[in-house]
């Protein structure tokens, strides 16, 4: 499992070219299918600052592989909004409050998001109903 | 676990679609017209200059009322204000304010506020009241179950007499009490020999005994009958005769129906 805290700053490399296309700003959360949809890239000298995550090879400790220029932009065709996970209040699909996301763990190899972890203790990714400008909602208890 | 709220904390309360967006705040809760559940909020924008909204929520399309948040499916489900204000007009906005009645004739204060369980039902579990002298001498704020209410209307709130054993000082021992009497309610309606258990709390030997929903009701209550037996008058079962427990009986009395 990955961090979203960790992949921030990582170089992203082409396989096929070994180039450096920049380096991660973040990765944004399809709720939907409650897994990673693209990560976005800072620094970018050229074409899409957005890269599919089709695209993405392997998440490493140190850089993230992607298969080719190509594919990187060729772009994705229907991404989510972006909505920064990390800092959301949680909100539970009954209208309570549970603190705020401070870090979203991953799988590197299929996206899918597996934890949220909130101060006030981690939610399961299967949990995850939207991703909001407002909040995080999330399954939950009533009550 | 019940969770209370009070109509007016609802206001201003953020309006969120489950895809994590908020849409709008609540303005105003608008109840049916017995007071007896919630029909819907209008709207206001959540900006701070933000005037009233055209849309407003239905009710029936709430997914939860949470104590942080209105949760709704999906921006499509406001509506607009007229299918909500229209269906409450009679109750409309004079529930808070209106006096309270018992059936005998003596009003023992006003509505200050309406209080409703957090889910997704919107149910009005009972009535902040203003208390006169004639209820409390100190004048607190007191709460009254909406079933021991006989009638809601804007004008006024009739209640039972024997309401005022019921009253509750603050939030959550209201809601104790709201689910004690509940609770016998359903044992009245199974209508089992236990359902005497209640005036158990009568009884000076185990008044003390908080396990029985009956002592809860009296403990959680303000002692406003003064030096009366409250136990026999806290619920409305209880004036049923032939009901006390066997123990209790007199020595050498009747004997009961044991």
């Amino acid at each position: 499992m990955m961090l979203f805290t960790q992949t921030r700053g990582l170089p992203v490399i082409t396989a096929e070219e070994a180039a450096t296309l920049g380096t991660v700003d973040g990765l944004t959360i399809d709720a939907r299918t409650r897994s990673i949809a693209c990560l976005r890239l800072a620094g970018a000298r050229k074409g899409r600052a957005v890269i599919d995550w089709s695209a993405v090879e392997a998440v490493g400790h140190d850089a993230v592989i992607v298969r080719s220029r190509v594919a990187a932009e060729s772009g994705p065709g229907d991404v989510p909004e972006h909505r920064e996970a990390v800092g959301s209040r949680v909100l539970t699909e009954y209208g309570v409050e549970h603190g705020t996301v401070k870090d979203v763990g991953f799988d590197p190899g299929s996206g899918r998001v597996l934890t949220l972890y909130t101060a006030l203790g981690d939610i399961a990714g299967d949990h995850l109903i939207g991703l909001g400008s407002y909040a995080v909602v999330v399954r939950g208890e009533r009550g | 676990m019940i969770t209370l709220m009070l109509a007016s904390d609802l206001t201003g309360r953020e309006v969120v679609t489950l895809g994590g967006d908020a849409v709008a705040r609540v303005k105003d809760t608008v109840f049916d017209a017995a007071a007896g559940r919630i029909t819907g909020f209008t709207l206001s924008g959540r900006g701070l200059l933000a005037g009233p909204l055209r849309r407003s929520l239905p009710f029936s399309a709430v997914h939860a009322l949470g104590p942080a948040a209105v949760m709704i499916p999906s921006p499509a489900v406001l509506d607009d204000r007229e299918v909500v204000l229209g269906s409450g007009t009679a109750g409309r906005g004079s529930v808070i304010g209106a006096p309270v009645i018992t059936d005998q004739g003596t009003g023992i204060g006003t509505v200050r506020d309406v209080v409703v369980e957090a889910g997704p039902r919107g149910d009005v579990l009972g009535f902040e009241i203003a208390a006169n002298d004639d209820l409390d001498a100190r004048r607190r704020m007191v709460f009254i179950p909406r079933g021991q209410t006989l009638a809601v209307s804007g004008e006024a709130l009739v209640v039972p007499a024997q309401a005022r054993h019921f009253v509750a000082e603050d939030l959550p021992s209201f809601g104790a009490q709201v689910e004690a009497f509940r609770t016998g309610v359903r044992r009245l309606q199974a209508d089992t020999p236990v359902t005497g258990g209640t005036s158990l709390a009568g009884d000076p030997s185990v008044k003390g005994n908080p396990p029985m929903n009956g002592g809860a009701l009296v403990n959680g209550g303000t002692p406003v009958g003064g030096d009366t037996p409250v136990g026999g008058r806290t619920s409305p079962h209880e004036a049923v005769p032939g009901e006390s427990v066997p123990g209790k009986t007199p020595p050498g009395g009747e004997g009961g129906h044991a």
